[in-house]
């Protein structure tokens, strides 16, 4: 009997987790370690203005890895991954990720290709005109760490080496799932950001 | 700034600035594509290559040119004797044949303008032939080993 | 090997079916019994080959001061190998000839073989659209003595002796506009000569205290891997006894075959 109830109450919750996931995870209790039943990662507040700053946090956090926009750098065969990742078929407007032309624009820089020493300079100047509360995705072995070219006399040996790296995609050229995969990461890292909370603390 | 700037240095400088519609490029560009009413053709139908509508008087100038430039070199130099015998003979044409289409069909190398652009870049040929004296014997023969591969 | 069983399976049907459809087209049956060869092999043209061969004579009698040999690479590229004081006339020969007209400067490119007295070598590549032919032209210099740039004949070189330059060092005289094409601004050296290390001299980091792009004397945190890419399996059994050759073929100037 009690099984039969348990069955059904795992039917149920599978129902749900179709049309409402939150709820499921509420009901089955199965929300991902250290993660809040509103999605939130902070659960421990000390106190009651540390709880209210966590909460803006939230916010901020949603906003902005809702809407990441893209700078692309596109510099060698990568760039056609990244466009495929702009395509229809990877969609990346459904993550929010739109494509901006202008660094002035843009919160999120894709290092595509194979950074040259030549460019290296362009490279740190376009990161430092974006505006703040930026990141960096390195896409590929050479921008990882020169890839092929790594012996090369004329190229960076990874563009780390210049600008401060988040996510680096692996592959010569990742896909454009790898890609994706790298943006999902780069939001599950900005979910966990605490800006306000440490701007309290300090 | 036109009060610090002399007219004619305010002239200059308006004339200068050009827009969609004056470009001095694309002017120069469409009067040379100028053909005249009642012309057999159009254009050439290749880019940069403009409707010549004397090419008898062109040609013959230019043939003169390259036959005299000829002159000037020993008899018996190869590259004289091969230019002048399609030369001559291509001038020969010219002066006999005085309509443009079967004139083209007898030279048999394209359009009439195309003839005369070969006849201007034999006639820098010639030139370089002349000033650098090709036809002397090998000036000095590749060091030993030069050319052998694999080394 | 699977194609070929296909084919002879395939064979007798459409043989068959030809011959049913229309008894009037003799000829696409015939075309449909005999087996189609079409192997992925560069079938030389011989009488291309000939004329091509007499141009490349043509061509050496005209100019005899400069051209010191002319031959055939790889079968059918005619190549002439000409003295380096003679890079103008022969190009501008090979321009405005009547019979030649290779109007279309495919590329520049230098070679270094560091043993010979004259290491570097310049080519360019002559396209002839009237004629659909190419040739090549081969000439050769030292890291001192200076080429002829080949501007005033095709506009094209300009790039293209700027990227030797870069690359080899050799020096191109009355070029408009000799200066690095391709390395790093400030860059030393010539990289692709044979005594240029392959990981260079300098690498650029970022500095946060000066705040720009700082070049440091480079340093490999590994050591340079060497792979060792041979196939276990030997790859051209039926070229093992051949020697190794250049495939070039030297045209005879004298006796032209009649």
């Amino acid at each position: 009997m009690l099984s039969a109830l348990r069955s059904t109450s795992a039917v149920a919750s599978r129902r749900l987790v179709a049309t409402q996931p939150t709820q499921a995870i509420a009901a089955s209790g199965e929300a991902p370690k250290g993660i809040g039943k509103t999605g939130t990662p902070f659960l421990n507040s000390s106190s009651k203005a540390e709880y209210a700053l966590a909460r803006l946090d939230d916010v901020m956090n949603l906003a902005q890895r809702g809407s990441l926009w893209p700078l692309t750098f596109g510099l060698a065969c990568c760039a056609v991954e990244m466009m495929h990742f702009a395509a229809p078929r990877y969609d990346m407007d459904r993550y929010g990720v739109v494509f901006r032309a202008s660094p002035r624009q843009a919160d999120l820089i894709f290092v595509a290709g194979t950074v040259t020493n030549k460019m290296a300079p362009a490279l740190r100047r376009i990161y430092d005109q974006m505006p703040e509360a930026k990141w960096v995705i390195s896409m590929g072995s050479c921008a990882n760490g020169g890839g092929y070219y790594h012996y090369a006399y004329s190229v960076l040996r990874g563009c780390d080496r210049v600008i401060p790296v988040d996510i680096y995609v692996p592959g010569c050229p990742p896909t454009a799932e790898a890609l994706l995969y790298g943006v999902l990461q780069l939001q599950k890292k900005i979910k966990r950001k605490r800006e306000a909370q440490l701007w309290y603390r300090r | 700034m036109s009060r610090f700037l002399r007219p004619s240095a305010l002239r200059t400088l308006q004339q200068q600035h050009r827009n969609l519609y004056e470009n001095p490029y694309i002017n120069r560009y469409k009067a040379k594509s100028k053909v005249s009413e009642g012309f057999h053709k159009k254009t050439t139908g290749l880019t940069g290559l403009f409707v010549n509508e004397n090419p008898h008087r062109v040609l013959t100038v230019v043939y003169g040119r390259i036959l005299r430039a000829l002159e000037q070199m020993p008899k018996d130099a190869a590259y004289r004797k091969y230019t002048e015998t399609i030369v001559k003979q291509r001038l020969a044409l010219v002066q006999t044949e005085t309509n443009i289409e079967r004139l083209e069909q007898k030279i048999g190398m394209g359009q009439i303008e195309e003839v005369i652009e070969q006849a201007e870049y034999e006639l820098e040929a010639t030139r370089a032939v002349l000033d650098s004296k090709a036809w002397e014997p090998l000036v000095e023969a590749a060091p030993k080993g030069q050319w052998a591969w694999p080394v | 090997m699977l194609g070929s069983v296909a084919r002879t399976a395939l064979l007798p049907r459409t043989a068959v079916r030809v011959a049913a459809f229309s008894t009037t087209q003799n000829c696409l049956a015939e075309k449909a019994e005999e087996p189609k060869k079409k192997p992925t092999i560069w079938k030389i043209d011989d009488k291309k080959r000939e004329r091509l061969a007499n141009f490349g004579r043509y061509a050496a009698e005209c100019l005899p001061k400069f051209v010191q040999q002319v031959q055939f690479a790889a079968g059918d590229e005619l190549e002439l190998l000409i003295h380096p004081s003679g890079v103008l006339p022969v190009l501008s020969f090979l321009k405005g000839n009547h019979s030649a007209q290779f109007t279309n400067l495919t590329f520049i490119c230098g070679v270094d073989v560091p043993t010979r007295k004259n290491r570097f070598e310049v080519v360019y590549s002559l396209y002839s659209v009237r004629f659909n032919a190419r040739i090549r032209i081969r000439t050769y210099t030292d890291e001192i003595a200076p080429l002829e740039s080949a501007t005033p004949v095709f506009h094209g070189a300009n790039w293209y002796e700027r990227e030797v330059y870069d690359m080899y060092g050799v020096w191109f005289n009355n070029h408009p506009d000799l200066r690095r094409i391709l390395t790093d601004y400030g860059f030393e050296g010539h990289p692709f000569r044979k005594d240029f290390p392959l990981t260079g001299y300098t690498e650029v980091r970022y500095d946060p205290e000066l705040k720009r792009v700082v070049y440091e004397p480079s340093e490999l945190a590994q050591e340079f891997r060497k792979f060792d890419l041979d196939t276990p399996w030997e790859s051209f059994p039926a070229f093992r006894n051949k020697s190794i050759t250049s495939g070039y073929e030297t045209i005879d100037l004298k006796a032209p075959e009649k």
